[in-house]
């Protein structure tokens, strides 16, 4: 028996893989051919096309946005092709745009500006972070897309994250830890917005004394443990604001607002007239990759393309999580375009994938024993899985804070945070009917074809004869 | 594993019938009719010796299976000694014998010393917890305490009522199962403590001799409404209010 069968043997429950060794740089990949802008995100953001098909558009221009003024960019030049249904990365399906990428020039930020004051009288500094597409955590949008800035209770305290939760991704760190100082002029710009919040934020243990130099001596610095139960956000952040705040409720609602080093990073950029939101930062990391990999890539790239530009073939993987391990979502296809709420890729292989699904629950508890929020996992499961979700509401699944890791420590390898979801959309959504099959990927998937085989303007000949 | 479990219960002379029939009773009665692995609301093993005993209780008298034989330690079951001549029976046997597993018991649930050994192996791989087994020699130990000192001369001392039969093999592997335990902390320690307490009861007061199968039985049918103590979840609740 090797070391590590006993290793594996002994190893306490649910201890989730740490890295070691990870990559400091962040690379640039190259230039997508196209992109796909989702135009709504279910629930948050309904963006309004502002461009035509067949346009030109420059990168920075803007091609949609919402009722309330929330912008959305062209995060490459290109011609418009089309607009058509995509998954996006957290699962639903969605109109968005597709950009064909060309080499004209970016637009000039003034340019940008003078279009977004003149859609109103002044150019506020609210107003002017919407229209460089940053959704300031000030405001919450409504649901069903009714948005509107409510009055909120006044902020009283600012979580800034600068390490993620799951152990696989690491661009909240590498940001801090090569750009502390856009970091610090944008912590002090968020203390001119919020004077009287008081502002804490998280570093990695390694980190602290770092960043205690650097920004200590405007915000609260708080090392967060490396295990991944005591990082998990949903906890972190009452912890740090010192209120119970339930998971149903939204942390504005308690004065509270969580923002990250990236999105400080984003404001200075917007505010300083740098550029608007086009860009995100991601990490590629999985079992077989040694060194996790930090990269930054234009909003609308397919998980394909960023493969395929750093040599990871994508057919080598069974699994392709947007996300970590423990939080990531499982995609149908590599047509899905990333967007700004994917942090990470997890590619797993076929060892790593439960050789069979839907053991039945042996009821060893680990699953509740483990779980977060104190939930009875394995009872909602179950009913969930009996097809009995009204039975599940007596045990509160909406207070799951979708750690993952209930399904991590299942020794039945059973879906249980799917089940907990399910649970939990039953009981706060009032039409929901339970997804049982998805067509993903067909409509990106006839277009890369179309790109590749024939040049551009038969392309768009093509999506024309389409209608 | 269930399996194992029943003959190390059975006697060591019993015969392929009572095998078969046991067996039958714990697959099929007691765990594929209340539907499988992690279904079933009783231990099988537990239902199985249950029938059985209460079946052919001449046929599950481990002293009368070993009768033939003569080894160098008493040739009768500890408990059932000292049930039938109180305490001072206990000085029969020694301490040590009974760690090691000389004493009269079935196949092999009175091995004491390989058990625990089995035992804390399965608590290192954290395969059960360590609630249910400290519980239980807890619930067993304060009950013969306190009977032991109410009247010492006919119950028998804790340590006694320890190593005797098959307190080891309850405490680490029937009571613990995963299916039919408890899933939270506190009603983990309370189901073994209780469980505990009904097996010396059992001892000192019922007929039976070993109790162990009917306090598995037991404790098992209190463990839903144990696992009602649960920790309460962070959710907003409306206020209601009387009107
Ligand atoms: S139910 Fe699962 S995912 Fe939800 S909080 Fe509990 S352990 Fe985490
Ligand atoms: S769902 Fe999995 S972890 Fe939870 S009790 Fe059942 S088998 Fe154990």
């Amino acid at each position: 028996m090797s070391v590590n069968t006993l290793q594996s043997i002994f190893k306490p429950v649910g201890c989730v893989p740490r890295y070691k060794h990870w990559d400091e740089a962040i690379i640039e990949i190259p230039r997508p051919d196209y992109v796909a802008i989702p135009l709504e995100y279910p629930g948050q953001l309904y963006y309004f096309p502002k461009v035509e098909l067949g346009q030109q558009v420059r990168r920075f221009q803007i091609i949609g946005t919402t009722k309330l003024g929330h912008c959305v960019h062209a995060p490459v030049s290109g011609i418009v092709r089309d607009i058509l249904l995509v998954w996006t990365a957290l699962g639903f399906n969605v109109p968005a745009m597709l950009i064909q990428s060309n080499d004209e020039p970016a637009l000039p930020i003034e340019e940008l500006l003078s279009s977004v004051e003149s859609s109103t009288e002044r150019l506020t500094l609210t107003r002017k972070l919407k229209g460089l597409g940053i959704i300031s955590p000030w405001t919450t949008s409504g649901k069903f897309h009714h948005e509107e800035d409510k009055d909120y209770p006044e902020i009283n305290t600012i979580v800034i994250k600068g390490v993620n939760e799951e152990s696989s991704v690491f661009i909240l760190e590498l940001l801090l830890k090569q750009k502390a100082e856009i970091i610090r002029k944008g912590i002090s710009r968020l203390s001119d917005l919020a004077p009287k919040a008081k502002i804490i934020l998280t570093v990695p243990k390694y980190l602290e004394a770092l960043a205690k130099a650097k920004i200590g001596s405007q915000v609260s610095v708080k090392a967060l443990p490396y295990e991944y139960g005591d990082r998990v956000e949903q906890l972190v952040v009452p912890k740090l604001a010192n209120r119970a705040i339930p998971n149903t409720e939204a942390y504005r609602d308690y004065g509270v607002a969580v923002l990250s080093t990236e999105f400080v990073i984003n404001i200075v950029e917007a505010i300083e007239n740098v550029q608007p939101f086009v860009d995100k930062y991601l990490t590629i990391a999985g079992t077989d990759i040694p060194k996790p990999r930090t990269i930054k890539f234009p909003i609308g790239t397919t998980i394909r393309h960023i493969l395929k530009s750093l040599g990871y073939d994508r057919k080598k993987y069974a699994r392709i999580l947007v996300g970590g391990p423990m939080k990531g979502r499982a995609q149908y296809t590599t047509y899905t375009p990333l967007t700004k709420s994917s942090h990470g890729l997890y590619l797993m292989t076929d060892a790593e994938i439960p050789p069979e699904e839907n053991f039945t629950c042996i009821n060893c508890g680990r699953c509740t024993r483990v779980c977060t929020a104190n939930l009875q996992v394995h009872l909602i499961a179950r009913y969930a899985e009996y097809n009995m979700l009204p039975d599940t509401k007596q045990y509160y699944p909406e207070a799951c804070n979708g750690c993952g890791l209930c399904g991590y420590v299942c020794p039945a390898h059973r879906p249980l945070v799917q089940f907990v979801e399910m649970a939990k959309k039953y009981g706060t959504e009032d039409d929901y009917v339970p997804q049982t099959e998805c067509s993903g990927g067909a409509s990106l998937e006839r277009w890369e074809l179309d790109f590749q085989n024939s040049d551009p303007l038969a392309a768009g000949a093509a999506a024309d004869r389409r209608g | 594993m269930l399996g194992a479990l029943l003959g190390l219960l059975l006697p060591v002379n019993a015969p392929w019938w009572l095998i078969l029939v046991g067996c039958f009773i714990m697959i099929v009665v007691g765990k594929k009719l209340f539907g499988g692995l992690g279904a079933y609301p009783v231990h099988p093993t537990a239902l199985a010796g249950a029938m059985l005993i209460v079946s052919w209780p001449s046929r599950f008298d481990y002293t009368a299976a070993l009768a033939g034989f003569n080894l160098d330690f008493k040739m009768i079951e500890p408990i059932r000694l000292v049930k039938t001549l109180g305490s001072t029976a206990e000085e029969s046997y020694s301490l040590m014998d009974m760690f090691l597993g000389h004493q009269i018991a079935g196949a092999g649930n009175a091995m004491v010393l390989y058990l625990l050994i089995g035992g804390l192996f399965l608590l290192a791989a954290r395969q059960i917890s360590w609630h249910i087994p400290v519980g239980f020699l807890a619930g067993v130990a304060l009950t013969s305490l306190a009977l032991h000192a109410y009247n010492p001369s006919l119950f028998a001392t804790a340590q006694f009522q320890l190593l005797a039969g098959s307190t080891i093999l309850a405490a680490f592997f029937l009571v613990p199962d995963h299916t039919t335990s408890p899933v939270n902390l506190l009603p983990m320690f309370l189901s073994g403590l209780i469980g505990g307490m009904i097996l010396v009861l059992i001892r000192s007061f019922s007929h039976h001799y070993d109790g162990v199968i009917f306090t598995v039985l037991l404790v098992n049918i209190c463990n839903p409404l144990l696992d009602r103590i649960a920790p309460k979840p962070i959710v907003k609740r409306e206020v209601v209010q009387d009107a």
